[in-house]
């Protein structure tokens, strides 16, 4: 047997799990995908072993311990269910009386709301940093968990009346407002709490944000939308260009940046 | 490695190496549930692990023996596991549709169970249930192909009623 198909093929002359790893995770030189491809051509068990692993489920939310998370996000005990323990500063508490408004955006109208909240997430990029390496704006959004937070990605599911937090980072400074979409095209302030941008200063550091959010019971598609503009904006100017925006789509506003996190809210 | 780049790298790992690891733990442990929850466990090894990987492997062939060792010491750890694997080997949860079978090699997996010796039970395991060649096992492993010749004769020792 050959070295070559020494690291492919069981002894028994079937595919090695460990091979199709690498070839998944793109690790493997042509020749050897080519040699895994004629295998798989012609024996059924390992085409099937083959095809079950492209279809894989979807992976669950990371939950990273707090001594980790810790290293990059000071954590700190939550004894109150919906009070956030991401941010530096002392977070807003979420309840009924104080939550932020939800802005009901359709046709250009605002209808304050008070039930609402939402979330904020983070690219899809592999490692963080803003997109396309160049200038802009990253979002990371947490679920917060008792003493944990768990990092929530792309297409990650979330429940209602969980509370997420934030984090972003940019590589040059201005203005940042992070803002949310819910399945029914509502927009709601995630930070700041107003629903108008701060001042944000952009380097190196991915910087955790006052703001917490709970979610509500609207169930389907969320979207965080974090926006980085050399000018000052607010809800009202952005609100009802949100609604196409998807990760990967053009600046919704001339002189912005933005980074777009999609989640699913389903009940739990 | 700052904490902010050792972060970044964990959650790339994550993403990309995730499902590779969550099929390497399915083959322990049946369970989606449970598997998910080891897959976790993994990566908390890992983050811990994150320093020592100098890339003398591949990320996968480096995952794929991390996950594979917590998943023997976890079920090494659980004592109800643990006794039907003293029953039945490790074979038991395998479920890979091109396992060896036979009755020698039945043995050879309960006495791999009934090792004390993690090490020795990783390189049975590539060996008898992943099916890998000593080339194979020995570049997974990081030793000499002389080795884990040595190893497999001692587990086939230990099958044959002697000590390990």
């Amino acid at each position: 047997m050959t070295d070559l198909r020494s690291e492919l093929f069981r002894r028994d002359g079937h595919l090695l799990d460990l091979a199709l790893d690498r070839l998944l995770t793109d690790e493997l030189r042509p020749d050897q995908v080519a040699l895994i491809e004629a295998h798989t051509a012609a024996c059924p068990p390992c085409a099937e072993l083959m095809a079950q692993a492209r279809g894989e489920e979807e992976l669950p939310a990371m939950v990273w311990p707090e001594a980790k998370l810790a290293e990059v996000i000071p954590l700190r005990p939550s004894t109150r269910p919906q009070r956030s323990s991401l941010a530096e500063d002392a977070p807003a508490e979420v309840t009924p009386a104080n939550r932020a408004p939800r802005w009901w955006v359709a046709g250009g109208g605002v209808l304050l709301a008070a039930a609402a909240l939402l979330l904020v997430g983070r690219p899809g990029e592999p490692e963080w940093q803003v997109r396309g390496g160049g200038e802009g704006v990253g979002i990371e959004v947490y679920r917060q968990g008792g003493v944990s937070a768990e990092r929530l990605f792309e297409g990650a599911t979330v429940h209602p009346n969980d509370t997420l937090g934030f984090r972003a980072q940019a590589t040059t400074s201005g203005h940042l407002l992070v803002l949310g979409v819910d399945s029914q095209g509502s927009v709601y302030p995630c930070h700041p709490a107003s629903g108008a941008s701060e001042p944000f200063t952009g380097g190196a550091d991915v910087k955790a944000l006052s703001s917490a959010v709970t979610l509500d019971a609207t169930l389907g598609e969320e979207r965080i939308v974090a926006l980085l503009c050399a000018e000052p904006i607010s809800l009202l100017d952005v609100g009802a260009s949100l609604a196409a925006v998807r990760p990967g789509s053009p600046p919704v506003r001339p002189g912005c940046t933005q980074d777009v996190v999609t989640l699913r809210k389903v009940n739990p | 490695m700052s904490t902010h780049a050792a972060h970044a790298r964990l959650d790339e790992l994550y993403r990309k190496y995730g499902p590779v690891v969550l099929r390497r733990v399915r083959r322990f442990y049946r369970d989606p549930e449970e598997a998910r929850e080891v897959l976790q466990e993994v990566f908390m090894r890992v983050a811990d692990k994150l320093d020592t990987f100098q890339g003398q492997s591949s990320p996968s062939t480096w995952l794929y023996q991390v996950a594979t060792r917590h998943c023997i010491n976890r079920l090494r750890d659980d004592a109800r596991r643990r006794e039907l694997l003293d029953q039945h080997g490790l074979s038991l949860d395998w479920g890979n549709p091109v396992t060896p079978a036979g009755q020698e090699h039945h043995a050879v997996l309960s006495a791999l169970w009934r090792s004390a010796n993690p090490d020795l039970m990783e390189i049975g395991i590539y060996y008898h249930l992943d099916g890998m060649t000593h080339d194979e096992i020995a570049r997974v492993v990081g030793c000499s192909r002389r080795t884990v010749g040595n190893r497999l004769l001692e587990l086939q020792t230990l099958a044959r009623g002697g000590e390990s």
